[in-house]
């Protein structure tokens, strides 16, 4: 569903991504984790074909139209209301009437329909892009971060909510440094350090293979054994 | 078409929530429709309803349209926010035509306030409104290219006040000093004043405008080519 094959990427004399490849299954959550600066972005940027590779191949097997996304950049109209917002968005894809008010129920913000998004809180904020990345039921989801700076109790939402996507055929491809969040939420993931794929599989499993399965799945101590790099 | 609709709404929400805005495009006709309550009559052949009117609508157009499309356009690139659209289907000749085809019609309202103080009979109301609606779309222009070339919405705003300055305030000044008149003769917000003159060289006029609608036309299409709408990632500043 979405591939990358020996992806190769610098800015300047800065390569940031090297020989990145990995294959994604259609109706799962894939979790790409790793530190600040790895590459996360510039992945999602080279998929979504915002940047072209310098070597390698990456797929998509959907039309711009049947993805949707979701940026840290989130590039909301500020002084709208959430209801303009989505409403846009619903006549654009040609949606029906009530479409913005469907999702926004579905992300728990049928409340705030009226408020402008520059008086919401970040959480609901991100519930709003999120919420705009999906109106249109996409096959294919990017995700950049979905739950940082967010409280758990809103990022557990947004997991739930997520899930749901799957299961009505999304497939999901998020990035994270959470890496509570990869084992609770990810079908598979990817573990990027210094723009190189380290690790990548069933996050339970890769915690298996490292014996860094305590009570919990401890992917965070995997991590840290194999790059020596403390995430915060 | 649903993209061309989707922009159209966007612009136009916008527009009702941004005040300052908003004043662009209704001060003109305003101060216009007082100053001709105000004014005593001063010369014969001119009726202080058309004195007003050409003073003020050369103001409306290098203020007004270009204002508000240099506004939407600009802040758009600069929140990185037509990535969404593009990714939604829109193409940047849609974002352009539905932000053109919404400051058109927005332009609508001054220019019909200006038709009724002109006081103008329904031969000469036509040419005028036609004028307008013209003068309109080449100041819509200009505004597009400012969007397109500025970096941010705080620039686009100063070289639109720059721009307002040389296409409106050349033609009101030209009516006290020659050497403004000599150079304001040749911008497009003089001539649409000029055709209401009674008297008017009217193909001087026509011609002075296509002109103008020729150099602006021009350097729209160089902005866009050199950049488009930038469709740049959105990505991460450099740490
Ligand atoms: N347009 C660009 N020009 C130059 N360098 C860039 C550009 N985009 C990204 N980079 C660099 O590439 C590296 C990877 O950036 P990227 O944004 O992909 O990281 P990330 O994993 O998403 O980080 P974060 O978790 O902080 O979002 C960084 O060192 C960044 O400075
Ligand atoms: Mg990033």
């Amino acid at each position: 569903m979405i591939s990358m094959q020996k992806i190769d990427k610098s800015f300047g004399n800065k390569q940031v991504l090297n020989q990145i490849s990995f294959e994604i299954p259609r109706e799962t959550i894939f979790g790409l984790l790793g530190p600040s600066g790895s590459g996360k972005t510039t992945i999602i940027n080279i998929l979504t074909e915002q940047i072209a590779p310098n070597a390698g191949v990456s797929r998509v097997d959907a039309q711009p139209f049947e993805i949707g996304l979701m940026l840290d950049d989130d590039g909301l109209y500020e002084r709208l209301t959430v209801a303009n917002n989505l409403k846009i968005f619903a006549t654009i894809y040609g949606l029906p009437n009530n479409a913005g008010l469907d999702i926004a129920r579905s992300v728990e913000l049928d409340g705030e329909m009226n408020t402008p998004v520059n008086k919401l809180s970040r959480g609901m904020r991100s519930r709003v892009a999120l919420a705009r990345a999906v109106i249109h039921k996409p096959k294919v989801l990017f995700l950049d971060e979905p739950t940082s700076n967010l409280d758990p109790v809103t990022a557990r939402k947004i997991h739930g909510l997520i899930r749901n996507l799957r299961e009505a055929g999304t497939t999901i491809f998020l990035t994270t440094h959470n890496m509570q969040e990869a084992v609770d939420l990810c079908d598979t993931i990817a573990l990027l350090s210094q723009g190189k794929v380290i690790e990548q599989g069933d996050p339970k499993e890769i915690c298996k293979k490292h014996n860094s399965y305590k009570t919990i799945p401890d992917l965070e101590s995997v991590f840290v054994n194999l790059t020596g790099i403390k995430l915060d | 078409m649903k993209s061309i609709k989707g922009v159209f709404l966007k612009q136009l929400y916008d527009f009702l929530r941004q005040p300052t805005i908003l004043i662009s495009i209704i001060l003109m006709p305003i101060l216009a429709l007082l100053m001709s309550f105000i004014i005593e009559p001063y010369d014969e052949g001119v009726s202080v309803g058309l004195g007003v009117v050409i003073m003020f609508a050369p103001m409306f157009l290098a203020f007004g349209p270009i204002s508000v499309a240099s506004n939407a356009i600009a802040e758009d690139i600069e929140y990185k926010r037509l990535r969404f659209l593009m990714m939604a289907g829109v193409k940047s000749w849609h974002y352009l035509a539905a932000t053109i085809i919404f400051v058109m019609l927005i332009s609508v309202v001054p220019i019909l306030i200006f038709g009724f103080i002109g006081g103008f009979g329904f031969t000469d109301f036509l040419i005028f409104f036609a004028a307008m609606i013209f003068g309109s779309l080449v100041s819509i222009i200009v505004g597009a290219t400012i969007g397109l070339i500025s970096k941010s919405v705080q620039q686009a705003g100063s070289i639109t006040i720059g721009a307002g300055m040389l296409l409106g305030m050349l033609p009101m000044l030209a009516a006290f000093n020659e050497t403004f008149a000599n150079i304001a003769q040749f911008l497009f917000t003089y001539q649409i004043g000029e055709i209401m003159m009674p008297g008017a060289n009217i193909l001087r006029a026509v011609l002075i405008i296509a002109a103008n609608t020729v150099v602006f036309f021009g350097l729209f299409v160089w902005a866009f080519a050199r950049q488009g709408l930038k469709r740049v990632p959105a990505c991460t500043q450099v740490k």
